[in-house]
């Protein structure tokens, strides 16, 4: 401006001004939004209640009003919903501030849906509220899921609503959940074969979808157009609508029976009251660094090895989450995350499993300072594909938690049981292609929510609870699946024998299941998961962590007619039909966790585990009565009892011998002092500079010092350009060639 | 006096040292990572995480990738138990994964001993009555409710 400013006068430069306010080409993210979590300041009509004189116990009152409005709320909309993974509680209500900060949350559900939603409404504020052309009413009700617009990932959708009050906006009620069916590349929104943002789907910043209460029929109808699922995405826009209406017709109440100023306080007052107990808290913790890495596998369609790492570092009431040395993003598969994706690990991490007591909100994040490299696989940039952003992001909630367990163990001032880390990968197909009801759909299964949990300092993990992503959602009934879908259970939720993070108190378990399309001449299935050559949940303080899983199929079989033909050949059990093969002319393989859409025919098996929890302790200090109740109780076997546990006891009776296995023990410790080599001469045979020859690894090496590999090769930079992996047919068919030409030039041949 | 760190690992505060909760023995340095005072051993992940699936018909197993997946065991050196499991990559120095401040540890025990705070080992905290404290310090019209 500094030319306009010479050369034009007033009435010029203002309307050069107003020229370059109105005529912005394109907006784009706002990044300061993105990545301040703080609550805004107070308000005219905040300050004015909380500076002067309130009544604490009011609040209080309109507290738990809007918690049962939220759970009342929360009721009615599982009830009404269409999307399969909101029925099971994969959805969060909740009521913001009018400046759009997060007030309160449904108790159940996922609250990652609505952790960000600060960020669309304030974006809505700031850039629409006040443009003649967008504007903002009464009856409004705006939609958003880009994950650089407050979404977390793609198939996830969230809608918000002002309320106003005599035409004053005092509110915003939001309802946020997982969809699925977006349009994007393969069905259910997301999936390994995603190798471009424009393969994600509906990429929406928030825009108005519904005015004067009623969705715009245009709108709905390009909506519907837009992907495979058109009762769901029809359905599900006036479900959002309605859930907003009901928080809004429970807030009008509220304010004729508190008045608006009183209302317009207590929504603050939760935020403010959360941030200095949370701060309180951090306080509380001894200052120190714990630090923690986990490994993932693949990208969704190579297997490569990935890191995460984490140090956590209480300070000064800080308490500073540092992700440095991660990988660097790639640029061609769905596993990148945006930060506000991370941002929602800390604050799960934080609110499931450390502060469970306290109402879940970002309020908790005030004395939270999370940092990322510039652009990395967990600070991405708009450029990568982040429909899979769920696999740092769990990874993120395992090693905060296991870092700030490790920092407040020994303290007095806990609010959770100290355990291992939850499972956390996503175990579950994905679906698609024309129901038995001849409906195009496009969706995962409630298996997703099977994770099992982690050991607790006092007793076993549950086995397959909950994810460590919400704690109060459920798995599912198989019936209701197979009368909606047109594939069956074949195996449904039976322990897999071994599957616990062993320990002095063991992880839980994880379920198997098996299912095949029965009814449809056009389906398919993906999986998207990890974690199938690297454990990817450690345990705690001795334990162990979980095995790693992999997905199994039978194909070219028709499962249905083997078993009519001889039923006796099929037993509910995934290690008898893979390691038996008891149909004939079947084909049976392993493949990663992640397996990109492929149709299956009828009749074709599709077989999973889901993986374990960590365990905690020495397996030496564990109650030889609980192994035997878990033998009993199928879910660890007689030889796990004696080799790993050291129990002797009588196979018959399960009948411990108390002396012998306190011998066997011994014994046990002896030799592992033995076998141990003291740790500064481990390290010196142990410690190498690089990853070991052959293994594709991303990411830092070493402890604090890190050196960047990309591809187990030293980077010369470390701001590394995003990773771009060549096709994998493209590489298996470079191999074949190659193969072909070294026989063709034995065979003098060659070229 | 001994503050407790994790299910096997103190501190003694006036020597400034780890120490094994099982057998009492001192480790080393608590300014230092505890895992220096440690053995440590190599375990191949197969004795723990066996193949489920025969691994001559199949590529995964359900046993990690021993050429990608190490875990070391940290064991005491005075009573064998195992205090730690890491699981890594084959040749990636250990992780130092707790790192204390003890000045700060020794102010934050004395001012809980001075507050009469129960110090047991793992002893859960209450929700402290507090959790509303008015963000301008009154606290007006208070009802007196549970
Ligand atoms: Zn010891």
């Amino acid at each position: 401006m500094s030319l306009s400013d010479q050369t034009l006068n007033a009435a010029e430069r203002e309307k050069v001004q107003r020229f370059l306010a109105t005529n912005t080409p394109f907006i784009g993210p706002d990044w300061d939004l993105l990545r301040d979590h703080s609550a805004s300041p107070r308000d005219a009509c905040e300050a004015q209640v909380l500076g002067g004189a309130f009544n604490a116990d009011e609040f209080d009152d309109i507290r738990a009003s809007l918690q049962a409005t939220l759970d009342e709320s929360f009721d009615h909309t599982q009830n009404m919903i269409v999307s399969p993974a909101a029925r099971f509680g994969d959805m969060t209500l909740c009521i913001f501030t009018a400046s759009g900060d997060l007030s309160l949350a449904s108790t159940r559900g996922v609250m990652s849906f609505c952790a960000n939603a600060y960020y669309p409404i304030k974006y809505v504020r700031k850039y629409f509220e006040n443009d003649p052309s967008v504007g903002l009413r009464e009856g409004d009700c705006f939609i958003f899921n880009d994950p650089f617009y407050g979404g977390l990932h793609s198939p996830d959708q969230g809608s918000f609503l002002p309320i106003f009050h005599e035409g004053q906006l005092v509110a915003w009620a939001g309802i946020g959940l997982h969809e699925g069916e977006n349009g994007a590349k393969d069905p259910g929104g997301m999936g390994p074969n995603i190798e471009s943002p424009w393969d994600e789907g509906l990429k929406m910043p928030p825009f108005r979808f519904a005015e004067n209460y009623l969705v715009r029929r245009d709108i709905m109808n390009f909506l519907q157009n837009s992907c495979r699922d058109r009762r769901l995405m029809g359905a599900d826009l006036k479900v959002k609508l309605a859930a907003c209406m009901r928080i809004e017709k429970r807030l009008k109440e509220l304010i004729k029976e508190h008045g608006k100023d009183v209302l317009v306080g207590g929504l603050r007052h939760n935020i403010e009251t959360l941030s200095a107990e949370a701060q309180r808290r951090v306080n509380e913790i001894p200052e120190g660094t714990a630090r923690g890495q986990i490994f993932l596998d693949t990208t969704m369609r190579e297997d490569v090895l990935i890191r995460f790492h984490c140090a956590v570092t209480a300070k000064g009431g800080k308490l500073i989450i540092d992700m440095r040395g991660c990988a660097p993003q790639f640029a061609n598969r769905p596993i990148n995350a945006p930060y506000s994706s991370i941002r929602c690990g800390v604050l799960m991490a934080l609110a499931y499993f450390i502060w469970p007591d306290i109402p879940h909100t970002p309020a908790l994040l005030a004395p939270i300072e999370i940092i990322t490299d510039p652009e990395g696989l967990v600070s991405a940039t708009p450029d990568v594909p982040t429909a899979l952003n769920m696999q740092p992001l769990f990874k993120v909630i395992s090693l905060l938690h296991a870092a700030i367990v490790r920092l407040t163990f020994g303290t007095p001032l806990k609010y959770a049981n100290p355990m291992a880390p939850w499972f956390n990968q996503v175990v579950s197909f994905m679906y698609g292609g024309i129901t038995q009801h001849t409906e195009a759909v496009g969706n995962i299964c409630g298996d997703l929510n099977g994770f099992p949990g982690g050991a607790k300092w006092n007793d076993d993990g549950e086995h397959s609870l909950c994810p460590s992503f919400a704690v109060k959602v459920d798995i599912g009934e198989a019936e209701d699946v197979e009368e909606d879908l047109p594939f069956v259970y074949l195996v449904a939720k039976r322990l897999l024998l071994d599957n616990v993070g062993f320990g002095k108190f063991r992880g839980g378990g994880g379920y198997e299941f098996a299912i095949s399309n029965r009814y449809s001449d056009f389906w398919g299935f993906a999986a998207i998961g990890g974690g199938s050559k690297f454990s990817t949940t450690p345990g705690i303080f001795g334990g162990y962590g979980c095995s790693t899983y992999p997905v199994c199929r039978i194909k070219n079989v028709d499962v249905f007619e083997a078993i009519k033909r001889a039923p006796e050949r099929f037993q509910p059990s995934m290690i008898y039909l893979m390691n038996e093969q008891p149909f004939e002319n079947a084909t049976y393989d392993t493949h990663r966790a992640a397996l990109p859409f492929e149709m299956a025919a009828k009749g074709e098996v599709y077989l999973q585990s889901q993986g374990a929890g960590g365990g905690y302790g020495d397996v030496l200090d564990r109650d030889p009565e609980r192994v035997m109740k878990d033998l009993s109780e199928r879910v660890v076997s007689a030889d796990t009892a004696r080799e790993i546990f050291k129990i002797v006891f009588d196979e018959a009776t399960l009948a411990v011998d108390i002396a012998g296995t306190a011998r066997a023990r011994q014994q046990e410790r002896s030799a592992r002092m033995k076998r141990g080599i003291p740790y500064a001469e481990f390290v010196k045979q142990w410690n190498r500079d690089a990853p070991p020859p052959g293994v594709p690894y991303f990411g830092g090496w070493g402890t604090t010092d890190f050196k960047l590999f990309v591809d187990g090769k030293l980077s010369d930079t470390d701001r590394p350009r995003p990773v771009y992996m060549p096709d994998p047919k493209d590489v298996r068919i470079a191999q074949l060639e190659a193969q072909l030409e070294a026989q063709l030039h034995a065979l003098g041949q060659g070229k | 006096m001994d503050v407790t760190i994790t299910e096997y690992l103190a501190v003694d505060l006036d020597s400034e040292r780890w120490k094994c909760r099982s057998c009492g023995h001192l480790l080393g340095s608590a300014r230092a990572d505890y895992k220096h005072g440690l053995l440590v051993h190599a375990r191949n992940p197969a004795e723990i995480h066996k193949p489920m699936l025969d691994p001559t018909k199949y590529a995964y197993t359900y046993c990690p990738d021993p050429n990608w997946c190490a875990m070391l065991e940290f064991y005491c050196p005075h009573c064998g138990t195992m205090m730690e499991v890491e699981y890594t990559v084959p040749g990636h120095p250990p992780i130092c994964d707790i790192e204390l401040d003890l000045d700060d540890l020794k102010r934050k025990w004395l001012k809980w001993q001075a507050e009469g705070i129960d110090l047991a080992p793992a002893k859960l905290a209450k929700t402290p009555a507090a959790t509303k404290p008015a963000a301008c310090g009154h606290n007006h019209g208070q009802r007196g409710k549970a």
